[in-house]
């Protein structure tokens, strides 16, 4: 726990934001399926970090402050991407490609199957396995009931398995 | 810099919890899949762009932490808001100063929501503009997330849309009327004005970017018609300049080839 006055030094905010840059990219980069976006949804989560960094009292708090916060100027940017009626490029385009095993699908396959579902199946998810929440805590941050949050991400697996044509009883031999 | 041990610690790297006994086993699929999102390749230069721009951002540091409670305390007694300056000093304001500051504020809000509907999304670019850095940026744009303003299958729909929100136009489009169109987009790059037709061709789609000559101090550099493709960020790409416009070909995967449209254009 910290004591008043609360200051932070520089190394820590840099140590920081060398030791979880990487994990928030790829987590945003889920969540909006476009690297330069997700670029500038993660510094915009740094750079309110520094803001923000002195009065978070739990160390154990900083990852998921962070995942929070890039969620939520996620959210924000999508809807003023929805305000400008925009459509994104792969829905007017073919379905994804033919179905295949589990262990055959790469990270862009995975990455374009994650983007394919909507959004209220989508943040479940990577919440569940990307940042690492149990059912509770998401439904705490999402502000729906537990129950929601277990048939979203019940069809939200179901989705991605339609979506990459994975038997759901197929146990993968996954790739090193 | 004297600074003291830093006060949060952070927790282990662990971004899923393969391990965790709650975890039913028939997500081992999804699992597989959800870790293969942990392989996405971090684009060159982010981490110091963020590191950059933190740096950049960093409060004063005689910032004054620790006066919103004491002003938020000074508000609740006199009934006023308050808000802690940047020298640490309490500022209040009488409500009703404090209602018209919010009706300008909504106002504003209001105003900056049609702009933003209006505005067209960026693509990222520094330095001096020219036909190199306009294909590295555009190249580099068709890599990520295609978000489309208009959808037509036309191109010559496509052309009208965006002739009518005065953004720049190939004059090539006219070589282009039979190629299937998906959409289009404007962008911002450098202060200009760019736009964007997704035509389907090549296996795939392939992008046609334009912007303005006048954007471009060294457009006499690029060519009349296409030249053979090359590959930039893992995609086929050519480029050729019109009578209007710099114009960029880029496909969307890296096996899309883009000579099916650019045979058309020479």
């Amino acid at each position: 726990m910290l004591n008043d006055p609360p200051s932070v030094s520089d190394d820590f905010v840099e140590k920081t934001v060398r030791e979880e840059y990487a994990h928030l990219f790829r987590f945003v980069v889920a969540l909006c399926g476009d690297p330069e976006t997700a670029q500038d949804i993660v510094q915009q989560t740094f750079v309110n970090f520094i803001r923000h960094a002195a009065v978070i009292r739990e160390p154990d708090r900083v990852r998921s402050w962070l995942f929070t916060t890039a969620r939520r100027v996620f959210l924000g940017h999508a809807r003023r991407v929805r305000r400008r009626a925009e459509v994104p490029l792969h829905e007017v385009t073919e379905p994804m490609p033919a179905p295949c095993e589990a262990h055959r699908v790469d990270g862009a396959l995975a990455a374009a199957a994650v983007e394919r579902l909507e959004e209220d199946f989508r943040l479940p998810l990577l919440m569940f396995y990307m940042q690492g929440l149990r059912y509770e805590e998401i439904a705490t941050e999402l502000a729906v009931p537990v129950g929601t949050v277990m048939s979203r991400l019940s069809r939200a697996k179901q989705k991605l398995r339609i979506l990459l044509g994975l038997n759901a009883e197929f146990t993968p031999a996954v790739q090193p | 810099m004297n600074e003291p041990e830093s006060p949060l610690p952070l927790p282990p790297a662990s971004p899923c919890r393969p391990t965790d006994p709650s975890r039913p086993q028939e997500d081992a699929d999804i699992l597989a899949i959800m870790n293969k999102l942990n392989e996405t390749r971090l684009p060159p230069g982010g981490l110091e762009q963020v590191l950059a721009a933190v740096r950049a951002a960093r409060p004063d540091a005689s910032a004054p932490a620790a006066a919103a409670p004491s002003g938020h305390a000074a508000a609740e007694k006199t009934g006023r808001t308050a808000t802690p300056s940047a020298g640490g000093k309490i500022l209040t304001m009488p409500r009703r100063r404090w209602m018209a500051g919010a009706a300008a504020c909504l106002a504003a809000g209001t105003g900056g929501l049609l702009w933003m509907r209006s505005r067209p999304g960026s693509i990222t670019g520094s330095g001096t503009p020219s036909v190199e850095s306009f294909a590295d940026a555009v190249c580099r744009k068709a890599t990520g997330r295609i978000l489309l303003a208009h959808s037509s299958s036309s191109v010559a729909a496509a052309g009208a849309w965006l002739r009518e929100r005065d953004a720049p136009l190939s004059s090539a489009l006219t070589a282009l009327a039979s190629a299937k169109a998906l959409g289009c987009q404007r962008y911002l790059w450098q202060g200009q004005e760019v736009s964007l037709i997704c035509l389907a061709a090549g296996g795939g789609i392939t992008h046609l970017f334009s912007v303005a000559r006048s954007a471009v101090p060294d457009i006499l550099s690029a060519p009349a018609t296409p030249h053979p493709p090359r590959q930039l960020h893992g995609l086929q790409t050519t480029h050729f300049a019109d009578a209007e416009c710099l114009n960029v070909l880029v496909g969307s995967k890296p096996e899309v080839d883009v000579r099916e449209i650019a045979d058309l254009i020479v």
